[in-house]
């Protein structure tokens, strides 16, 4: 296929960045730091459907640096005062740079995910509950905004003191979440009622 | 697979427009396809490359040049290599076309992260004004992706 005259001039009013095939287009936009992807969000539609594609996160997640995931422990937090979560890059040089930390909005259709505490976080997706009482638990996909409330089970747990645990295992490619439930709310419990959450994520499709 | 300079023969490239350039086989080897269409022995004749300029040829030969030649240190052909990349758009484009055909994970790789680090650490009207690229957002959809992303506006 040799460009005709007409594809030259196109390419020189078009932006070589729409003219370029997704896959390599997913492939520079993965190599971005966090907070540009966010913008480039912003740009045109078309990023905005590329950046949300599995094949995004497919690309960027082994690029993406080492974070660490920062939230002020709940004793030191005032009554009703959300509970934000901080991003810092282990990259940057000085945490105290505009670009080393990055605080995690946690508003989503309505329901405010920073009054809640991390469990804990695996390949950017973020367990979120609420402490001692292990329900709700959330399941929380920050880069995407999505997230899902695990089903509720049978027994009351907000009467009892309740634990939860997040883990992903790399070979099934499923997150599991544990959930402990006290049978009686004595301080030294033996009985347990133990709840097994898993997220499987089918690598086929 | 070593091809060394001395034994390297001489292989001729048609460009899509039809010009022909004499690479030395160890050079071109460096692109996969022309290496898979050598190691099968269809390399004989001049081989046409219908998707490759020749100006873009010659650049992408220029680099392969570069990097087949085993006395260029890393430092080396980093300098050499950022040099390289101060292209045109345009230029960066034919290249990225290029080197995704001919197979050259390397050159790609180079041109993939100058494209990023033109993006990187820009605002949105600026990431449009510098590629050319249509705001096809409503008014109201733009106030609305601006707030679901406002993390990384503050």
């Amino acid at each position: 296929m040799v460009p005709t005259e007409e594809e030259a001039a196109a390419a020189t009013s078009r932006s070589i960045l729409e003219l370029l095939p997704c896959a390599i287009l997913i492939d520079i936009l993965s190599r971005l730091p966090l907070k540009t992807i966010f913008h480039c969000r912003c740009v045109c539609k078309t990023w905005l459907h590329l950046l949300l594609s599995p094949d995004f996160a497919k690309a960027h997640l082994p690029r993406s640096p080492s974070s660490l995931l920062l939230q002020y422990p709940s004793t030191e937090r005032k009554e009703g005062q959300p509970n934000d979560l901080f991003l810092l890059n282990q990259r940057a040089t000085d945490v105290h740079h505009a670009n080393a930390k990055m605080k995690f909005i946690l508003n989503l259709n309505s329901l405010n995910l920073c009054y809640y505490e991390l469990v804990d976080s695996h390949n950017s997706l973020l367990c979120l509950s609420v402490i001692v009482r292990a329900y709700p638990v959330y399941i929380l996909n920050p880069l995407t905004g999505d997230y899902i409330t695990l089903p509720q089970t049978q027994k009351r747990p907000t009467e009892y003191r309740s634990y939860c645990r997040f883990g992903f295992c790399p070979k099934t490619n499923q997150y599991k979440v544990v959930r402990f439930i006290p049978l009686f709310p004595t301080p030294v419990t033996l009985a347990w009622e133990v709840d097994i959450y898993t997220l499987g994520l089918d690598t086929a499709s | 697979m070593s091809l060394s300079p001395s034994t390297s023969k001489m292989l001729s490239l048609k460009s899509s427009d039809g010009k022909v350039l004499e690479v030395e086989e160890h050079v071109a080897v460096l692109c996969e396809t022309i290496k898979s269409l050598v190691e099968d022995g269809c390399a004989d004749s001049p081989i046409p490359l219908a998707n490759v300029d020749g100006a873009t040829l010659g650049n992408v030969m220029e680099w392969c040049k570069k990097h087949a030649d085993q006395k260029a240190s890393a430092d080396d052909l980093e300098d050499w290599d950022a040099e390289f990349v101060e292209r045109d758009q345009g230029e960066l484009y034919h290249l990225i076309m290029a080197a995704n055909y001919l197979n050259i994970k390397g050159l790609l790789d180079l041109i993939c992260q100058k494209v990023a680090d033109m993006i990187k650490g820009k605002h949105p009207e600026k990431i449009r004004e510098i590629f050319n690229i249509e705001n096809d957002f409503t008014p109201e959809q733009q106030e609305q992706i601006r707030k679901d992303n406002s993390w990384a506006f503050e």
